[in-house]
């Protein structure tokens, strides 16, 4: 059987959850003040999507459909309160600086979407890969927009000095807009019409929107 | 749902005619912004004049070139309406800002506000731009401009009053807005009820107010489009104002935000009241 890398490799650019299925905004947004914080939270929810879209696949035979979303979600949560306690456990400081939103994947889109639309129809090791591919694919762009706004709103990156500050007889002064979520959304849509320009198959019609609409009912 | 029938100075849609009528208007607010920015070289002095000059210039240029990336049209010749926005922006930037940082802003508020959609929209590109700097430079930046302090500035607020006779003359000014706005201000004060400011009328001479409501609120594309609703909004940006002005102390001026939440509900008090009940 041939290998086959789609489901990994597809979600990373071309079906990006974020920039083109717009989903997981809420944590994009709120994690990114900082590169530390998105790397982490890049990494917590690539966990829990590979462990989450394997282990709903294995079982996905024996979920009765009427309670098919209490099961993922019972799946989803209980890997995030292993995610949670880890980071409690380990890195006490950064799991105060995620506040809420190591909790808020529970309720992350992307997971849950993952799960309904492919785990529960694919093999285990698709599943995987195509969580973890989504998981890349969310977490390049939480990266992106974590750094660019770390270097502009502090001219640090993990909180290493880069930039000169100007306080310190440098040259660059910070932007404190960057450090407020607003700028998230700023960039985040700037990131998105610089892909359609490269890619403009993203660029929605109106028919695609109004399907879009009809199915995806996730938060 | 429809829109009100179009009054004859409602707002064209974006995409609509930019020029013609629409330059002839702008070219109108150009004149009325002059003579308060030739107050503020005046009470400049020298230096911080020659500076806020070429201020001026440099983000005249900055729109025009944003405008000519754009459109990719290289002859294109600059409008009214880009250097009306380098006018104002020039004229009421509240806090020191180094010069990288003015281009940013203005660059930011050009392109969100204009360029990206094509037109004239919701939110006038001088107010986002404003926002910008000052939530970006909260403190200053590194080469200090000029400070704005909002105290009393007599001589800034009459300057604002012939550009107002001329642009009510001329029959563009929303009258509305202007009544609306210091009607909601007097009221708030009075809801509030702070007899320790018994000087209330300080508040319409205070910082920006005069060239805030006459240049932002009012500016055609900020505010809503039938007459009824602008009273409202009138009113709204004036209470607003007051509210931000006493409940924060970090904003001892509050036109930029007040215009800025004023006009992004305009829209929707466009639609309040042109709601009609249906029969069926």
């Amino acid at each position: 059987m041939a290998f086959d890398n789609k489901p990994l490799l597809e979600p990373i650019i071309s079906a990006n959850p974020v920039i083109l299925h717009v989903l997981g905004i809420c944590s994009a947004l709120a994690v990114t003040t900082s590169l530390s914080t998105a790397l982490v939270m890049s990494v917590a929810l690539i966990f829990v999507i590979g462990f989450s879209n394997t282990l709903i696949s294995l079982i996905r035979h024996h979920i009765p459909k009427t309670i098919r979303l209490i099961v993922q979600i019972t799946i989803i949560a209980s890997l995030v309160i292993v995610v949670d306690q880890i980071l409690q456990a380990y890195m006490f400081e950064m799991s105060k600086r995620l506040s809420v939103f190591v909790g808020l994947i529970v309720t992350n889109c992307i997971v849950l979407g993952r799960a309904e639309a492919f785990a529960m129809k694919n093999p285990p090791l698709p599943s995987l890969l195509d969580g973890i591919g989504n998981g890349l694919g969310y977490a390049w762009i939480l990266l992106l927009i974590g750094a660019l706004r770390e270097l502009l709103a502090a001219g640090t990156l993990m909180g290493q000095a880069v930039l000169p500050l100007a306080e310190s007889g440098g040259w660059f002064t910070p932007l404190k807009m960057m450090s407020l979520p607003p700028s998230a959304f700023f960039l985040l849509g700037l990131l998105v019409w610089a892909v359609r320009t490269i890619k403009p198959d993203h660029v929605e019609t109106l028919l695609d929107a109004d399907s879009s609409r009809s199915e995806g009912d996730a938060p | 749902m429809e829109l009100p029938p179009a009054n004859s100075d409602a707002v064209p849609t974006p995409h609509q005619d930019t020029h013609g009528r629409w330059w002839q208007k702008d070219f109108q607010f150009t004149l009325a912004l002059i003579p308060p920015l030739l107050v503020r070289f005046y009470t400049d002095g020298q230096d911080m004049a020659l500076q806020r000059l070429v201020l001026l210039v440099l983000l005249f240029a900055v729109a025009y070139g944003w405008s000519i990336v754009f459109t990719k049209q290289i002859g294109k010749t600059p409008t009214a309406d880009q250097f009306n926005f380098a006018m104002l922006f020039s004229l009421l930037l509240p806090s020191p800002v180094g010069w990288g940082g003015a281009v940013l802003a203005a660059s930011f508020g050009w392109v969100f506000g204009r360029e990206i959609f094509g037109g004239k929209t919701v939110l006038s590109p001088v107010v986002i731009a404003l926002a910008f700097a000052i939530f970006s430079f909260p403190e200053g930046g590194y080469e200090t401009l000029w400070i704005l302090s909002a105290a009393p500035d007599h001589l800034l607020a009459m300057s604002c009053l012939p550009g107002a006779a001329w642009l009510l003359w001329k029959g563009i000014l929303s009258w509305r807005v202007v009544v609306g706005a210091v009607a909601g201000v007097a009221a708030t004060i009075l809801l509030m009820s702070q007899p320790e400011s018994s000087s209330w009328w300080a508040h319409f001479i205070l910082g920006t107010f005069a060239p805030g409501i006459l240049f932002m609120a009012a500016a055609p594309e900020s505010m809503p489009r039938s007459e009824s609703a602008r009273w409202a909004y009138g009113l709204m940006v004036g209470a607003l104002i007051i509210l931000i002005r006493t409940a924060n102390p970090d904003q001892p001026d509050g036109m930029v935000f007040a215009v800025l939440l004023g006009s992004l509900f305009a829209p929707l008090v466009d639609r309040a009241f042109s709601w009609r009940p249906k029969h069926e």
